[in-house]
């Protein structure tokens, strides 16, 4: 059974003068255990609106999405917030660290949410997270005192601090120059490797998204695969 | 409780970031609350206050007052006044009266009598009323002792009378207790044992001695000491002022033949169910106080909506990582209550350090009986500390409401 399951997942917004727009137009996916997959697309394309049913922040129009067999359309709004923060992690191509905390803070912050073992253990636990992506010096550092790279890490590491088994990173590299961007992505790939995670990368730069297992174009709506690649 | 613990760390964690926004925010807040606790701590003292001096003009709840009068003879002028009862006239009326109490195990009781008398000040011979009372008086009727003591049952025992004088009295026989242990008073010699002080009521002489003793006193027996008949109050519960109005009544009227014996209630409670005399005043204190907490919630909300709206991206985040839009109004919510929890207990700290001002102690106690302050009222800063969370409560709502109504997606974006 696949990790998560996409079958004819359409998506359209109204619009206030005009037809509906339909920005996804039956997408299949099927995304297993420790898989790697990379998204790729145009600009308004869809890669976000596809990232954000995929972590089930968004619900599709129609369709049929399903996390672990279990199908995400019968779930309260409640369970689907408990199973997002168990289940999936996000790094954003903004980083999207809280201003005002600190690096440490900004990585226990799934936390909050989680078990209340976790919860009680966050200062280490945060603190193992930031070691392990290379920034256990700057644990007490204000997010917005970091510099683009190491705010990246913090992201990565806040993504994976809950041990989720999806990361959805969504132009992870985007605000980064080249140097900074390959090593993040070498630094995302092997932490969601350790961690046994399913990583979906959805980004626009074909270097990027040719480091994955698997990478899809999605065009017009839809998912298409373009190449299988080598790990 | 993980949760809970959990969005009250939420909450102070994003008062603590910040704290510049919230500071500002939360001055109006502070003084709204510091004005409202003031304003109930004012309302409650006048309360105390004027309830004490209720008590001490009427007695407290219930007094059961015994007035007597000769009934006119046979012939005799149908409007003459009580007129000076003789000394055994008056002796035979208190056994009457002891004789009831004792039957009916009243707990606080005191046979009065009033008389004017003579005595021997340092400046010359003066006149002051001296009342007979039990050692019960001093409680049923807040007399506050600044010197030495009030009357006590031992004091029966004494050759030469006990009396208690205020401050006039005191002023005029020398000044000082240590000064004047005895007094020449109606021609007896009487030995000072307390001073009683009722403030600005005390500016002319008086004194207090055993009702017995009093009658003792040479001048009592004479015609311009303009003593009437022993009276007798007894304190007795509410509940049972009914009954022993009707009993002492009955039992005096049998006991003392030739006088008329009229059992009232006189303690102010006694005048109406629906009277509050201090009503108008806490209205006005109260809705002054509430007019300033109603501008400081609204400042509070509209630095609280505009924050919001620069927060939308944090929310987005941590919807992201599994909080529930219940956990984001919470979290919200809560922040608003801390940061009124806390300035209203700085608000309710500034007014009981302002209590504490010798300045405002001064102010407060001008009238108050025995000058001392009472300790800041309780109710007044559990009334604060309950408005202030309350407060919070409501203003929070809003921004918490505004935080989960934005999406998570666009939240992100923001």
């Amino acid at each position: 059974m696949p990790l998560l399951h996409l079958r004819g997942v359409t998506r359209q917004f109204a619009t206030i003068d005009g037809p509906a727009l339909q920005i996804l137009k039956g997408v299949d996916l099927d995304v297993a255990a420790h898989d790697r997959v990379s998204i790729v697309g145009r600009s308004g394309s869809g890669k976000s609106t596809l990232l954000n049913i995929l972590g089930l922040i968004d619900q599709p129009t129609t369709g049929i999405v399903e996390l672990d067999g279990e199908p995400v359309a019968l779930m309260g709004g409640r369970m689907r917030d408990r199973l997002r923060g168990a289940s999936v992690g996000f790094v954003f191509q903004q980083f999207n660290l809280i201003e005002g905390l600190t690096a440490a803070e900004n990585v226990a912050v799934p936390l909050h949410y989680g078990a209340g073992r976790r919860y009680w253990q966050r200062h280490r636990l945060a603190s193992e997270m930031l070691d392990r992506v290379g920034l256990s010096h700057r644990i007490h550092t204000k997010a917005t005192h970091l510099s683009g790279g190491e705010q990246q890490r913090v992201a990565i590491a806040r993504a994976l601090v809950r041990s989720p088994r999806l990361i959805l990173a969504d132009e992870p590299t985007g605000a980064l120059d080249i140097e900074t961007g390959g090593r993040i992505m070498d630094l995302l790939d092997e932490v969601a490797a350790d961690a046994g995670a399913a990583l979906v990368t959805i980004t626009h730069d074909v270097a990027v998204a040719a480091r994955a297992r698997r990478m899809l174009r999605i065009v017009d709506g839809r998912l298409e695969a373009t190449e299988q690649v080598a790990a | 409780m993980t949760d809970v613990v959990a969005a009250i760390q939420d909450a102070w964690t994003e008062l603590r970031i910040h704290r510049g926004r919230v500071l500002m925010s939360l001055i109006g807040v502070t003084v709204a609350i510091a004005a409202l606790t003031a304003s109930v701590a004012i309302g409650e003292l006048a309360r105390s206050t004027l309830l004490v001096s209720f008590e001490s003009q009427s007695g407290r709840a219930a007094t059961l007052q015994v007035n007597l009068w000769q009934e006119a003879q046979p012939g005799g002028d149908p409007f003459a006044g009580p007129g000076t009862p003789s000394s055994a006239d008056s002796l035979a009326i208190i056994d009457a009266m002891d004789a009831a109490v004792e039957r009916y195990e009243i707990a606080y009781s005191s046979v009065i009598t009033d008389a004017q008398v003579m005595f021997q000040g340092v400046s010359g011979t003066q006149g002051v009323g001296v009342q007979g009372v039990e050692p019960d008086h001093a409680v049923m009727r807040h007399l506050a002792v600044a010197e030495g003591r009030f009357l006590v049952e031992s004091d029966r025992a004494r050759l030469a009378p006990a009396v208690v004088v205020n401050r006039g009295m005191l002023a005029a026989i020398g000044g000082s207790l240590e000064a004047a242990r005895t007094v020449e008073l109606g021609g007896a010699t009487a030995v000072v044992v307390g001073v009683v002080d009722r403030g600005s009521q005390d500016e002319w002489p008086q004194a207090w001695m055993l009702p017995r003793d009093l009658l003792r006193v040479p001048e009592t027996s004479g015609p311009m000491s303009y003593m009437n008949p022993p009276r007798l109050e007894a304190w007795v519960p509410v509940e049972l002022a009914d009954d022993g109005k009707r009993m002492l009544n009955q039992d005096l009227t049998g006991a003392l033949p030739g006088w008329s014996v009229d059992t009232q209630r006189s303690d102010w409670q006694a005048w109406g169910d629906d009277y509050d005399p201090l009503l108008p005043l806490q209205l006005t204190l109260v809705g002054t106080a509430a007019v300033i907490l109603l501008l400081g919630a609204l400042g509070l909300i509209t630095v609280a909506v505009v924050s919001i709206r620069q927060r939308v991206r944090e929310f987005g985040i941590r919807r992201a990582f599994g909080a529930s839009r219940g956990r984001i109004f919470v979290a919200v919510m809560l922040e608003s209550v801390v940061g009124t929890v806390v300035a209203g207990g700085i608000g309710i700290a500034v007014c009981i350090f302002a209590y504490r001002l010798p300045v405002v102690q001064e102010l407060l106690t001008q009238g108050l009986s025995g000058g001392e302050l009472p300790g800041f009222p309780m109710a007044a800063a559990i009334t604060g500390l309950l408005v202030s969370a309350v407060v919070g409560a409501i203003a929070g709502s809003i921004p918490a409401t505004i935080a989960v109504r934005s999406k998570v997606i666009e939240a992100i974006r923001f």
